[in-house]
């Protein structure tokens, strides 16, 4: 006989040895009950159609998508943008010089060399609506802000970290990362909220 | 019947104990036997044969589970029947044992003496490192020799599951028994 054999062979002596405990464990062992794998298909089809719809259906509510607005059907790129960014430098906002603490949704931005922080406070179903477009969570109504970064007329930047936060400042501030460039999505569905502001 | 009270008819020497432990025990170490040995004939014997020893040593032995205690007893009986037939005839446990010399280097030079006490020792403490559900696909696999089919359906796994967790477990022993010197 192999000498790997024979220690194979020893091997199985001492396992007919092993502990009484272990012996009686594997022989009632009943398993955890496991949903059929139909069922768990079903509960991961089912939350896959909840994020979708969680993400969508906002739109849909406030009537945002599946219908183009008057603004839609004009302007797109950097007309579109040029468009919000008129409209955002001849609203009504407030102006501070440290981040601002609101009570609900609002949109905050600063042009370039800026250094006072203009708010507009919006509607909490349009924070959500703008949450939405952008693909970021929503999440209570003073959070659904978003900090605009204008750079000019051309080129309109967002952070791409929306939510509001404790940030880096040490103060009620949005997280400042690298920008993310504006779709005219977005662009658009923010023109319309500033022109229903301002109203 | 109680296991305590089965055991104590075998301390009275009753004829009771043995009928008893077939009633309760009967079954399962058939089962047993015959995952090992493959063999209907083989496995009734060793159920007998196991009766027989459990009578010899009770008394002196008390076994407080008294299943564990038997299944013992028919496992090293029925390994003993398949090594005696091993040359002719390829049973339950030659595949296991096949799958245990997996895990041994081929130039594995064995001294003429292995510490069977150290490598109980180091199983148990193996067996105690594992989460329960893998103790018991080992237990059944290499105590029981269970297939890995039936391994599957009593764990609520599925077969390819059942055979990855036992060739991880048979690594991670491989690298505990190096470790402690006995491999």
């Amino acid at each position: 006989m192999k000498s790997n054999e024979k220690y194979a062979d020893s091997l199985m002596d001492a396992i007919g040895k092993i502990d009484d405990k272990y012996i009686v464990e594997a022989q009632y062992y009943t398993p955890k009950k496991r949903l059929p794998s139909y069922v768990r298909g079903a509960i991961g089809l089912a939350a896959s159609l909840l994020i979708v719809m969680t993400a969508v259906i906002p739109l849909y509510l406030f009537g945002r998508i599946g219908k183009k607005t008057a603004t839609d059907s004009r302007k797109a790129g950097p007309a579109l943008r040029a468009e919000m960014y008129s409209a955002l430098m001849n609203s009504t906002a407030k102006s501070y010089t440290e981040p601002p603490e609101t009570d609900g949704a609002a949109l905050v931005w600063q042009t370039e060399g800026d250094m006072e922080y203009h708010v507009i406070p919006i509607d909490d179903r349009d924070g959500i609506m703008i949450m939405s477009a952008i693909g970021k969570p929503v999440a209570a109504p003073e959070k659904n802000g978003v900090r605009i970064w204008v750079v000019n007329e051309e080129g309109l930047y967002m952070t791409p970290e929306l939510i509001r936060s404790d940030g880096n400042t040490d103060v009620k501030a949005f997280d400042y990362l690298p920008e993310l460039q504006i779709t005219d999505g977005t662009a658009s569905l923010i023109l319309n909220i500033v022109k229903e502001k301002e109203k | 019947m109680e296991d305590r009270q089965i055991v104590d008819l075998f301390w009275q020497r009753s004829e009771e104990a043995l009928r008893q432990t077939d009633i309760k025990y009967g079954k399962m170490l058939f089962s047993v036997s015959l995952d090992l040995t493959r063999s209907r004939q083989d496995s009734e014997e060793c159920v007998n044969d196991t009766y027989l020893k459990a009578w010899n040593s009770m008394p002196t032995d008390r076994p407080e589970m008294l299943g564990a205690y038997l299944s013992k007893i028919i496992r090293a009986l029925s390994v003993d029947r398949y090594r005696k037939k091993r040359a002719e005839k390829r049973g339950g446990a030659a595949a296991v044992t096949e799958e245990l010399t997996e895990l041994i280097p081929s130039d594995f030079s064995m001294d003429e003496y292995i510490d069977n006490e150290a490598l109980k020792n180091a199983l148990d403490s193996f067996l105690e490192g594992l989460d329960k559900e893998k103790r018991v696909i080992f237990v059944k696999r290499y105590y029981f020799c269970s297939d890995i089919d039936a391994i599957a359906k009593q764990t609520g796994m599925g077969v390819s599951a059942v055979k990855t967790a036992l060739f991880r477990m048979r690594e991670k022993l491989r690298a505990e028994l190096e470790r402690q010197g006995l491999l």
